[in-house]
């Protein structure tokens, strides 16, 4: 009977609390909210899964815990922990991105570093708020809205918020239509929602496959420390354009992205486990992120207003809210609000240039960041 | 320690603005050096040519957006000049029930409301039938601000099939 | 995935390069849909671009107008790319019909890769849309159509 008694207390149903449930209830949620609404699925469904996983009650100390060294959940953690996953998914979407319409008109560049306003602002909240410098930069980059680079600056500054920040960064990501337009339309008049805007120039092979290596080296040579990120970013852009070696880009933007982001959403799930995301610091953290986004957006479409008074080729504002780097999300609620005004406007390739130049301004950023406080 | 002290104790305003200042740098450069790209490819071309004297090489891609306008093809017509259609069974027999339930709407009908009456009143096959009786321009549509409905093509006369 | 010849053959795509195309052929899928079928519904979410390829359709509005469809090559469920990115018509087949359909999820993630095949498709769908905006007005008395704002 003693026995019973103890295999029982060592099972799930003798060793859980009530915020297990809670954190249950939050996987269960992501799951519900990727499969029935189609919010974000490849990322939604691991995540909630591997929230259920990371929080079944199980016993201490036999090696099948995500902390616990040894596990099988450990070891696929080592990639994010050490920042490996993310790079690798950068390398899959440099893979699939076609950067011409940022190379046909490069001063929409400028409206990608705008957007990355929103992430130094939300760090200086954070610090007033109380919040570590480590831990409001990770918080502060929830604004880049770039999960990969949010996990890979998370994972080096505040590895113990790699949870919390992930699920809100990919979070936001799912909401971009539900938070974006409101500010949009706050921040434009309908005149300027209507601004149709000029074709790009044509742009030629040479300059597809001169822009990785250049790009690459200048960015990496101002912040060294994105070279990871934006390494693999160019590194799987080259592959794509070169046309010599499409095998190699044809996997990396097909299986390779598709088993890394099963092994992140997993291990990024089953890290979230409630004594960290059931705190006050979680709710600081979904809050902050939330005006992160948003401020992000007002810095891309201000900024694309303030282009407008001093160049003659207008822009239409609302391509600047694509400078976050949600891509290609943003850009097509860029498209669905330039819709609603004129259905023959079709912004969506104009909105990719900002989109495409969010995710190299986001990386520089996490970059900067994660060179102010690395360790000497 | 919060507000404003916190930001500066940890140099929160000096990092801010470094960063954006790194970050506007780095995407300007790189815009600039994008911008002259072309002209520097134009300029490496035009130097090459010199000195081979080879087929001048473009280095432009294809121009996006190359338009080819494709309108429908118009629907094909029966014959207009063919004044007698021979309908046989069951179509003449549709038929006959479309025009006593287009009555009810007029000269000018809309297709839907007469498939959704047809399907009431259980018409056999009303969607085959219908598209029977367009092709054989039994039924027109209307030109101009009248697009989109359609009416009996005057002039024809229907016969059953021998 | 269809065969990029076949696809080819489809007016819509006939001055489409043939790169453009294949990538098309591989995300496309044949379906079938019978007589009296609806292909989909006004309002309802738009997630598919067809392709006639055979069959006819009869494409209805709510203002009472309607399109018959028969010409092979010829577009439906635009609305999947642009906005209001629900369905503004009802399509029912009034034949045995065959169309090639293109999901907007791997539609979205060609354009992502090529620029040149985005600015190429979205021209056509453009093309396509002021064509049928005529059917889209409502009809006043007398027919006289208002435009739309």
């Amino acid at each position: 009977m003693d026995m019973v008694v103890a295999f029982f207390k060592n099972t799930g149903f003798g060793l859980v609390d009530y915020r297990h449930f809670i954190m249950m209830a939050v996987g269960i949620g992501f799951i519900y909210l990727g499969i029935a609404k189609h919010y974000e699925p490849l990322l939604l469904v691991p995540i909630g899964f591997g929230i259920l996983m990371g929080n079944v009650p199980i016993f201490k100390g036999l090696g099948l815990g995500i902390y616990e060294s040894g596990s099988v959940l450990n070891y696929l953690y080592f990639g994010v922990r050490q920042g490996i996953y993310p790079p690798l998914i950068f390398l899959g979407i440099g893979a699939m991105t076609d950067f011409s319409t940022m190379l046909g008109r490069p001063k929409l560049m400028l409206l990608g570093a705008a957007a990355q306003v929103g992430i130094f602002v939300t760090y200086l909240a954070a610090l007033a708020l109380g919040f570590p410098s480590n831990e409001a930069a990770s918080i502060g980059i929830i604004g880049g809205a770039d999960g990969p680079t949010a996990i890979f600056l998370t994972s080096k500054l505040a590895p113990e918020l790699v949870g919390p920040i992930a699920i809100a960064a990919y979070s936001y990501m799912a909401l971009v239509p539900v938070i974006q337009p409101p500010i949009m339309f706050l921040l434009t008049t309908k005149q300027e929602r209507l601004i149709r805007m000029s074709d790009p120039r044509p742009v030629g092979k040479r300059e597809k496959i001169i822009f990785p290596i250049a790009g690459f080296l200048l960015c990496c040579f101002l912040a060294p420390a994105a070279l990871p990120l934006l390494g693999m970013l160019f590194f799987g852009n080259l592959l794509k354009e070169c046309l010599v070696a499409d095998r190699l880009a044809q996997t990396a933007r097909t299986a390779l992205i598709d088993i890394v982001t099963i092994i992140l959403g997993i291990t990024v799930g089953a890290s979230t486990q409630a004594d960290v995301f059931l705190t006050a610091k979680s709710i600081g953290i979904f809050f902050l992120g939330a005006a992160s986004f948003m401020a992000a957006t007002a810095g891309g479409i201000l900024f694309a207003k303030l282009m407008n008074v001093f160049s003659q080729d207008k822009i239409n504002p609302l391509i600047g809210a694509a400078g976050v780097s949600a891509v290609p999300d943003s850009a097509r609620v860029v498209q669905m609000i330039g819709n609603r005004e004129d259905p023959s406007n079709y912004l969506l390739m104009h909105a990719m240039g900002p989109n495409i130049a969010g995710v190299i301004g986001s990386a520089v950023a996490a970059g900067v960041l994660w060179s102010f406080f690395m360790a000497p | 320690m919060t507000g404003l002290s916190a930001i500066a104790a940890a140099n929160g305003w000096f990092i801010t603005v470094t960063g954006l200042v790194i970050v506007f740098t780095g995407l300007a450069l790189l815009a600039a050096f994008i911008a002259s790209l072309d002209k520097l490819l134009a300029f490496w071309d035009r130097g090459v040519a010199w000195l081979q004297r080879p087929r001048r090489r473009g280095s432009s891609g294809p121009a996006p957006g190359a338009l080819a306008h494709q309108g429908p093809a118009p629907l094909p017509r029966a014959d207009a000049s063919a004044r007698t259609v021979f309908l046989g069974g069951e179509t003449l027999e549709v038929y006959q029930y479309f025009q006593w339930l287009t009555r009810r709407q007029g000269d000018v009908f809309s297709l839907s409301r007469l498939l959704e009456q047809a399907e009431k009143r259980g018409i056999p096959r009303p969607h085959f039938h219908l598209d029977e009786l367009l092709v054989l321009g039994l039924i027109e549509e209307l030109p101009g601000e009248e697009c989109g409905f359609y009416r009996w093509t005057p002039g024809i006369s229907v016969q059953p099939e021998e | 995935m269809v065969e990029a010849s076949e696809l080819r053959q489809s007016p819509f795509l006939a001055d489409i390069p043939d790169a453009d195309v294949q990538r098309l052929a591989e995300v496309a899928v044949l379906v079938h849909f019978s007589e009296s079928e609806v292909i989909f519904q006004v309002g309802t979410p738009a997630k598919n671009l067809y392709l006639l390829k055979s069959g006819s359709v009869l494409l209805s509005f709510p203002n009472g107008r309607a399109l018959v469809i028969r010409q092979p090559g010829q577009a439906l469920g635009w609305s999947s790319l642009v906005s209001p990115f629900h369905h503004t018509a009802t399509a029912v087949c009034l034949t045995d019909s065959v169309l090639y359909q293109f999901s907007n999820a791997e539609l979205f993630s060609l354009f992502r890769m090529d620029a040149g095949l985005a600015t190429r498709i979205t021209a056509k769908i453009e093309s396509v849309i002021q064509e049928r905006k005529p059917y889209r007005m409502p009809r006043t008395a007398h027919g006289e159509g208002e435009s739309r704002s």
